[in-house]
Formats: C-alpha cells, sequence, structure tokens
C-alpha cells in the first residue's frame, strides 16, 4: 500500500465516514472551512452565506431563471409613489423550534441591521429603507429613502427571529451563532467534534424539500477533497481544486458546475500605514510581483487589472494587467526615499519589513505566500508571514487594521457592487483606500437608471483605482463545482450555492 | 445472460463500439486521411482542429471544397452569434421598457426593429411603433445598406471601434460594431452597438459556400439539414463535425424531445459516452501504431463528442428546450482546456451563453461568451448588448459580497 493511499484511509477515518455508497438521503459536501459563525447579520465568508441559504430564508428569493419571487412573502403593493410597500407575509411558517413567523420579525431583522450597535457587514443591504412597521402579524409596511421600482429585488437579506433575542443590538458571540434557528427547509441539529454541521430537514417546514439531511464536512486538506468524492464519502464539492478537473471530468459519476465565477484575488495593502499612503510605493511593490508566476502553480484563470472579472460589464478593458518592472519598481522606490544597499531597501536606516498575513486553510494560499515572499525578497524586500485564524482575521484586519499586506479574495454576486471595499465609508473597505473622485463616482453610480451610463461610471472606477493601486489585483480563477450524479435536479445558484437545493433529490 | 448480482438490479448491457464515421475512419485508416492532408492544406485542417476557421479559410486554395468547408463553419458560428444578440438586444429594449425608463425617442425602438429583422424575429410591433420616415427599410421601400456589403471583419482588427460622424444615424460603412442616434441637430444621443454585425458579415461566407458547394437554396439554414448537402468527398465533408454520422451509432435518440427536461439530456450524454468509451477501447486495442498516434494526437472521438452535443444542443435552444441545451452544453465542455481551441470551439462558448441568456442567467452568458470575444472580433458588440442588459437587470438589486 503506498504512502498516498494510507493517507486517504487515515483521513476516511478521521472523518467517520465508510467509503461505502452514501446514506439514501443525506446530502454531503465540503468545505475547506467550517463557517465560523451561523449568523446571517454577520456573514462575511461564502461558506457562511451557503450555510444560511439552507437555514434561512429571506421575503424574497431567486427563481431558477434568476428572477425575484416571493419567499416569505406571499404577495406585496408598492405604493404609486414607489416609497413605500405592504407586504402580505405567508400563512403558516414556523421558526425551527416551533415559534410561529410574524411581521415583527421582519421589522426586527431590518432594525437589527441597521442599528449601528450591531455593526452588521449587511447593513448596507437594508439602507435604503426608512421604516418598517408590523401592520399585523401577517402585514407589514415599509417605506423607502427614495423612489424604488423593484424593491422586492432588494428584499433577498435573511429574516431573523426576534424572540431570541433582547434587542436589536446584536453581537456576534450571541449564543446565536451556535444554536440557529430559522424558516428554512433544513435545521441544524448538531455542531460536531469533527467541526462537521449536521443539518436535518425540517419537518413542519411550510414548503417542500427532498433530501432528508445535509452535512457541511470540514475538509481542510482541499487535496483529498475530490478523492472524497470519488469514493462517495461526499455528494459536493463547492469548488474543485484546478489540477482535479481533468480527474473528475473523466469520472463518469461526476459532473461539474460552473460556479461563483465572479471572484477574484488580491495582496492588499494597509493604506492607512505610513510606508502605503504613499503610492508611489504601493506602485513600485505592484512592479515586483510577477502575477502569472504566482498563479501557475496554484490553478487556471485570468489575470485581472482592477476590481472586477474580465467578463464583468464594469471591466475596462483598455486597463492591462500590471506586468513586473523592477527598473521602474526601483525607480518609484527611490523617489519614494528609499535606499538599495545590493541587497535590501531601507528608508532612514530601517529595512523595508513587511507582514503578509492570510487566513488558515485559504484554498491554496500558502503556495501563493511563498511564492510572493520570495518574488518581493529576491528585489530586497523582507517579507514576514503570518497565517490567521477567522476570529483573529476578523479582529486584526477587519477590526484593528493590524497588518501590512494581506492575501485573500472577494466574491461578488451578479451585481459586483464593489461599493462596500472602495468606497471611503464602505464597511468591507479594510483595506482604507480613499479616493474623493472614486467616492463620488461609485455614489453617482448607484444613482444612475441608464444602464448605459452606469457602465462607463464603473469603467471610469475600475481605471482610477487601478492607478492608484490600494492592492494588487491578482487573478480570477476557473472555478467548479463537483456533484455526484446521484443527486437529480441539481442547478446551482451562481453565487449562494444552495438556493435550489429544495428540489434536489439523491438516487 | 448475464448475473444479476445478489442486489436484484439488473446489470446494465454491455455497449458496443461503433463505426463513427470520419472519427472511426482516420484510426483505422489513417493513410487516407494523410493523403487528404497532402492534398488540401495541412495548415488548413490543423487550424479547422484548432476552431480557427478564419486561419483555415486562408489557408485551403480560393474556391476550394475545403475552403468552402471553413466558410460554411464560420457562417454557422455568425449564425448563432446573431441569435445570441438578437436575443440579448431584444432582452435589453423589453427590460428597459418595463421598467419604465426606456429612453425617449425611436432609437431604441429602432434598434429593437433591427435586432429582430436580423435575427429573423416577428418585428412588425416594432416597426410599427417608428416614426413613418424611419420604417423604409423595414417594409422594403429602401434596400438595406447590409445586403450588398462584404469584406471580412478579420481585416478590421481585434477590436473593432468606429464612431459614425454626427448626421449620419444609422447610417454607416459596413462591418462597425457600433452605430450612433443622433438628434435632429446632427447632436449625438447615445451610441448602440450594432445588434445585426454577425449577420452582415455572414454573407462573406454563405456566398463562398453557395458558390462552391453548388446549392441554390436561399439561406445557409437551409444547409444544415443533410438533405442539402451538395455532392462533395465524403471524408471533407464531413470531417471535424457531427455530420456523416448517425444517432443511432452514438446511441442517442433522433426525434426532437417533447419536454425540456436535463435530467433526460444528462442521461443521453451518458449514453453517448458510453459508445466513445468502448469505440475508443477497442480502437486502442486495434488501430496501426500510426492511427494510434492519430487516435491520441487529435482526439478525434473528444471531437466527435463535443459536436455531437453542440449540434444538439442548437436543436434543442430552436425548440425551446433552454434547460436541455443548458444541461447538454456544460457536459459537451472540456473544462481542462481553457478558451477555444481543439478541445472547444466557439459554438459551445455561444450556444452557453444563449442558454444562459434564455434561462435567465443573463451575467453568466457574458461568461460563457468571454473566450469568444476573445478571438472573434464581431462578438464585442454582443458582449456590450448583453453588458448592457446585466447591468439593467441589477439596477434594483443591492449587492452582495463575501470573502473567501
Amino acid at each position: 500500500m503506498n504512502a498516498v493511499t494510507v493517507r486517504n484511509l487515515f483521513l476516511l477515518g478521521a472523518l467517520g465516514v465508510a467509503a461505502s455508497a452514501s446514506q439514501a438521503g443525506n446530502f454531503r459536501y465540503a468545505e475547506d472551512r467550517a463557517p465560523g459563525i451561523v449568523n446571517p447579520v454577520f456573514a462575511t465568508t461564502m461558506s457562511e452565506a451557503r450555510l444560511n441559504e439552507l437555514v434561512f430564508e429571506g421575503l424574497y428569493t431567486d427563481s431558477t431563471e434568476l428572477a425575484s419571487e416571493p419567499l416569505l412573502a406571499e404577495s406585496a403593493t408598492l405604493a404609486p409613489t414607489k416609497k413605500a410597500m405592504r407586504i402580505r407575509l405567508r400563512d403558516g411558517v414556523k421558526w425551527h423550534d416551533g415559534t410561529p413567523f410574524s411581521a415583527e420579525d421582519v421589522v426586527f431583522t431590518i432594525q437589527a441591521m441597521q442599528d449601528q450597535a450591531t455593526g452588521s457587514p449587511e447593513a448596507g443591504r437594508v439602507a435604503w429603507i426608512e421604516s418598517a412597521r408590523a401592520i399585523d402579524k401577517s402585514t407589514l409596511e415599509l417605506t423607502f429613502v427614495g423612489q424604488e421600482y423593484a424593491p422586492e429585488d432588494k428584499l433577498h437579506f435573511k429574516i431573523m427571529p426576534r424572540h431570541r433575542f433582547t434587542d436589536t443590538a446584536l453581537k456576534r458571540t450571541d449564543p446565536f451563532r451556535n444554536r440557529p434557528i430559522g424558516t428554512g427547509p433544513w435545521s441544524v441539529v448538531g455542531f460536531n467534534d469533527d467541526n462537521s454541521i449536521s443539518l436535518q430537514r425540517y419537518r413542519e417546514y411550510w414548503g417542500e424539500a427532498a433530501i432528508d439531511e445535509m452535512t457541511m464536512r470540514e475538509v481542510a486538506d482541499k487535496n483529498f477533497q475530490s478523492k472524497l468524492l470519488l469514493y462517495e464519502s461526499l455528494e459536493g464539492l463547492i469548488r474543485v481544486l484546478p489540477r482535479d478537473l481533468a480527474m473528475l471530468q473523466n469520472d463518469r459519476k461526476v459532473e461539474l458546475y460552473p460556479y461563483q465565477t465572479n471572484s477574484w484575488w488580491y495582496v492588499g495593502f494597509n493604506n492607512r500605514a505610513g510606508t502605503f499612503q504613499d503610492p508611489k510605493v504601493r506602485e513600485a511593490l505592484s512592479l515586483m510581483v510577477d502575477v502569472p508566476a504566482l498563479l501557475a502553480p496554484i490553478g487556471t484563470g485570468d489575470p485581472v487589472s482592477g476590481p472586477f472579472v474580465p467578463s464583468s460589464p464594469f471591466y475596462n478593458h483598455d486597463v492591462t494587467p500590471m506586468s513586473p518592472d523592477a527598473a521602474k519598481a526601483k525607480a518609484l522606490l527611490t523617489e519614494a526615499g528609499f535606499t538599495h544597499d545590493g541587497r535590501t531597501w531601507s528608508k532612514d536606516g530601517r529595512p523595508l519589513t513587511l507582514r503578509l498575513s492570510t487566513l488558515k486553510n485559504l484554498e491554496t494560499a500558502q503556495d501563493v505566500v511563498i511564492n510572493l515572499q520570495t518574488q518581493l525578497q529576491n528585489q530586497g524586500v523582507q517579507v514576514n508571514t503570518e497565517f490567521l485564524t477567522r476570529p483573529e482575521w476578523k479582529q486584526r484586519v477587519w477590526g484593528e487594521s493590524d497588518y501590512d499586506l494581506i492575501l485573500s479574495t472577494w466574491s461578488f454576486d451578479r451585481n459586483e457592487d464593489i461599493y462596500e471595499q472602495f468606497h471611503s465609508g464602505g464597511a468591507r473597505n479594510f483595506v482604507g483606500y480613499v479616493n474623493e473622485d472614486v467616492d463620488a463616482l461609485l455614489d453617482k453610480a448607484r444613482e444612475v437608471a441608464d444602464p448605459q451610463e452606469k457602465k462607463l461610471i464603473l469603467r471610469e472606477v475600475h481605471a482610477k483605482i487601478a492607478a492608484d493601486h490600494p492592492m494588487i489585483f491578482l487573478w480570477t480563477l476557473d472555478s467548479y463545482a463537483a456533484m455526484s450524479t446521484k443527486v437529480k435536479n441539481v442547478v446551482v445558484h451562481p453565487f449562494y450555492f444552495f438556493t435550489f437545493a429544495r428540489s434536489w433529490t439523491i438516487r | 445472460m448475464i448475473a444479476t448480482g445478489c442486489t436484484g438490479i439488473p446489470a446494465e448491457p454491455e455497449v458496443q463500439p461503433a463505426e463513427l464515421g470520419w472519427a472511426t475512419g482516420i484510426v483505422t485508416h489513417p493513410e487516407t486521411f494523410s493523403a487528404l492532408m497532402d492534398e488540401t492544406s495541412r495548415e488548413g485542417w490543423i487550424a479547422v482542429h484548432a476552431h480557427d476557421l478564419d486561419s483555415a479559410k486562408s489557408a485551403f486554395a480560393e474556391n476550394s471544397p475545403a475552403s468552402a468547408w471553413a466558410s460554411f463553419a464560420r457562417g454557422q458560428e455568425r449564425l448563432d452569434l446573431q441569435r445570441l444578440t438578437s436575443e440579448a438586444a431584444l432582452r435589453l429594449v423589453r427590460t428597459w421598457e418595463e421598467r419604465g425608463s426606456l429612453p425617449e425617442g425611436p432609437g431604441p425602438v429602432f434598434f429593437a426593429a433591427y435586432a429582430a429583422t436580423c435575427g429573423h424575429r416577428p418585428a412588425d410591433a416594432w416597426v410599427a411603433r417608428l416614426p413613418v420616415a424611419e420604417r423604409a427599410w423595414f417594409e422594403g421601400t429602401a434596400p438595406w445598406p447590409w445586403k450588398s456589403e462584404a469584406a471580412d471583419v478579420a481585416q478590421e482588427g481585434a477590436r473593432i471601434r468606429y464612431a459614425t460622424p454626427p448626421g449620419e444615424a444609422w447610417k454607416r460603412p459596413p462591418f462597425t460594431d457600433r452605430v450612433v442616434e443622433t438628434d435632429g441637430a446632427g447632436q449625438t444621443v447615445r451610441t448602440w452597438q450594432d445588434p445585426c454585425l454577425p449577420s452582415r458579415l455572414a454573407p462573406a461566407d454563405t456566398g463562398v459556400a453557395h458558390r462552391v458547394l453548388n446549392t441554390y437554396e436561399d439561406g445557409l439554414e437551409l444547409h444544415l439539414n443533410p438533405d442539402h448537402q451538395p455532392d462533395l468527398s465524403k471524408l471533407v465533408h464531413t470531417l471535424f463535425s457531427a455530420r456523416g454520422v448517425s444517432t443511432d451509432a452514438l446511441g442517442l435518440p433522433d426525434d426532437v424531445p417533447a419536454s425540456d427536461d436535463p435530467e433526460a439530456a444528462r442521461e443521453e450524454v451518458r449514453a453517448l459516452d458510453a459508445v466513445l468509451d468502448a469505440t475508443r477501447a477497442h480502437l486502442e486495442q486495434s488501430a496501426s501504431p500510426d492511427g494510434l498516434a492519430l487516435l491520441q494526437q487529435i482526439q478525434p472521438l473528444s471531437r466527435l463528442r463535443q459536436e455531437v452535443l453542440v449540434d444538439r444542443a442548437r436543436r434543442d435552444l430552436r425548440a425551446g428546450h433552454v434547460q436541455r441545451a443548458y444541461a447538454t452544453l456544460l457536459l459537451a465542455r472540456d473544462v481542462t482546456e481553457r478558451g477555444i481551441g481543439p478541445a472547444n470551439g466557439p459554438a459551445l462558448y455561444v450556444l452557453l451563453a444563449e442558454a444562459n441568456l434564455r434561462a435567465g442567467r443573463t451575467r453568466e452568458a457574458l461568461d460563457a461568451l468571454q473566450p469568444v470575444v476573445d478571438v472573434i472580433p464581431e462578438s464585442t458588440a454582443t458582449r456590450e448588448i448583453l453588458s448592457d442588459l446585466v447591468v439593467l437587470e441589477g439596477m434594483d438589486r443591492t449587492g452582495d459580497s463575501k470573502e473567501h
């Protein structure tokens, strides 16, 4: 028995799964890392968003044609002024603890997301709502800050149970995070010792769902995820490692689905830190990086020149991805007051030493970090690396801006709205990027009603951000999910993945 | 009789290898294939294999059957692209109008009428909304400018750029990707992407195909029907295409299905794969060294697989079976090859874009189209029209983004 086989068996044993056929009605899928928290108000990662899709519901959701259709709402009437909406809620909906769902839950959710004490990264999704009022248990009235032509398109955020909280100032640490209840088709029944999360079909669910059990398995070693699928110890892989694509494509028991294509990698500068406030330094470091060489070992994809993927309506094709240029980088660093002693860049007697932070278990990040460290060190920039746990990342990167460089990714739904990442007031702008022109353009892009105008505005934003170098834009990877052919009626939502899982069946 | 084992589940019958026209012919008779390469143009067929039809057309002798074959295939690409473009353009204007923010003036209506006409869609309702003076082209009282134009868009470069001078609304030289709508004073009101660019380019290809293939039907689409195929060397006629291989040999049903069932489409692909797997295994054991080399280098069975699946998806789209087409095309794509090359042709991506668009996945249609834009310049206009639609559809939404 070779080493690989031994490791496979060990892994299977550690997961507590047999390499035989899966149980009927149990859909097991792998995540690189289990969600740190199950609370939609604080969701910041894709693994959290995917799990939330199974447990929680919004007033509206996407149909399989990706048009809004009522979910917890039953019907709605938009006022002629387009500044108010009355919503009739679906009857017979219960929370997973049996409590009836009501209009008060919707009002509570909106107020909690808007409550500044909550500090929800999702607050922007309800900022357009001026007020929410329950008329009775099944009727709700919303008023809007401005005119809304299709407010149902914005009412997809997940509804929270009011009776499980004491006030609208929610906390990430609230016990709800690992005892969540929703109104969705599956309820959480266990956070297990192996970091897996077990869900069961909610018997009193108002709608229909075919699969009895859903299991999220944390499989940190991505190299083994595909093997687990082939061994039939999983039914689904969220993202296939690019080098495994050929193996899975050639297996007749597996099918591949394009998924989450609006996603790009970046190395972010801490734009608030002294060193990086000088754009020459940011540009110089960008010019030291050979992006294709970083990409090659981890997979296939396209380099990007700004904050959109090349197929985006907003991608500015006149802005080309940066190419390494050591001479120009040297000139820029010299202009910025650095000197080079033949080995190391220094300023005021201190060597240019940077701390590169990334998340543990970020897909194949270790390869990128090591290569990036080598590339910069070869050009005289010392780089120390650190791999953070998710809570550390939340605290240090999001909360305290305690980093020099970060390696991370952003994934966007089909609207590709970068306001939160690049507006100076954006909730996800933790790199501290500020450009008044970009702020004005992003504000304008939200106001215009002409699609061609909006497209051109955001292409201009692309060009301006690229010129400012707030981060090194890396690439978008080719992304596929893989599913066992035992799973039928599969339609994958391009962003939330599980939106249509109610219709899936297992043979 | 094959044992069923202790499960009681009947064992599936063993799939037999099949004779699959050119795809098996070039492996079993490599000398014929080699002779064909020498008689025509090896470079040309290499380009065809790489799905680079413009290079193929240049490599083959002018007015030769092989050149006509490549022209025919290029025309097919443009027809597929035109269907997608017209669909996107009409959706754009309809969605814009439904939202209540369609710009005033005849420009958008003309755009829709124009897109409908060249996409062979009902245009009367749009034409009726135009000012009387603007209806001449549609009512046949003025000649369509593009009817008499012929040139090769490739000469225009990888990215076509052109803006008509003010005052020349809807009148433009051939083969540009955009037209400018002007007001009475000649000021630019709006720039529109030309929704008929692929069909305006198609006559150059169909003309060659008509002349050389000696067929008289008016319209390239008719040639898709095997009954109308001219008398050509069988190998030239069918090489690297789905034609000349019966659905029966491929293990596929011949009839257009009654319902739009994607699971049934997936089962059909599995049936096809079973035949191809068995055939490949047989060829690997029986082929001569030269044949085996061709099997490995050219991957004829993989090429045939995609051509067959793309043809079936096209048929499904025309029958309104969007979900079937989408499922088939996802399985037809070789995900190990990025972009367009020997394993994935432009038609795959264009049809995948159309299936996505018609399934409501407009943003994903742009994803599918991106590899085409990289190599087929006229698709830039299609991308921009689709982009406008994507932006419009998201206008009332709040975006969501997450890390990792």
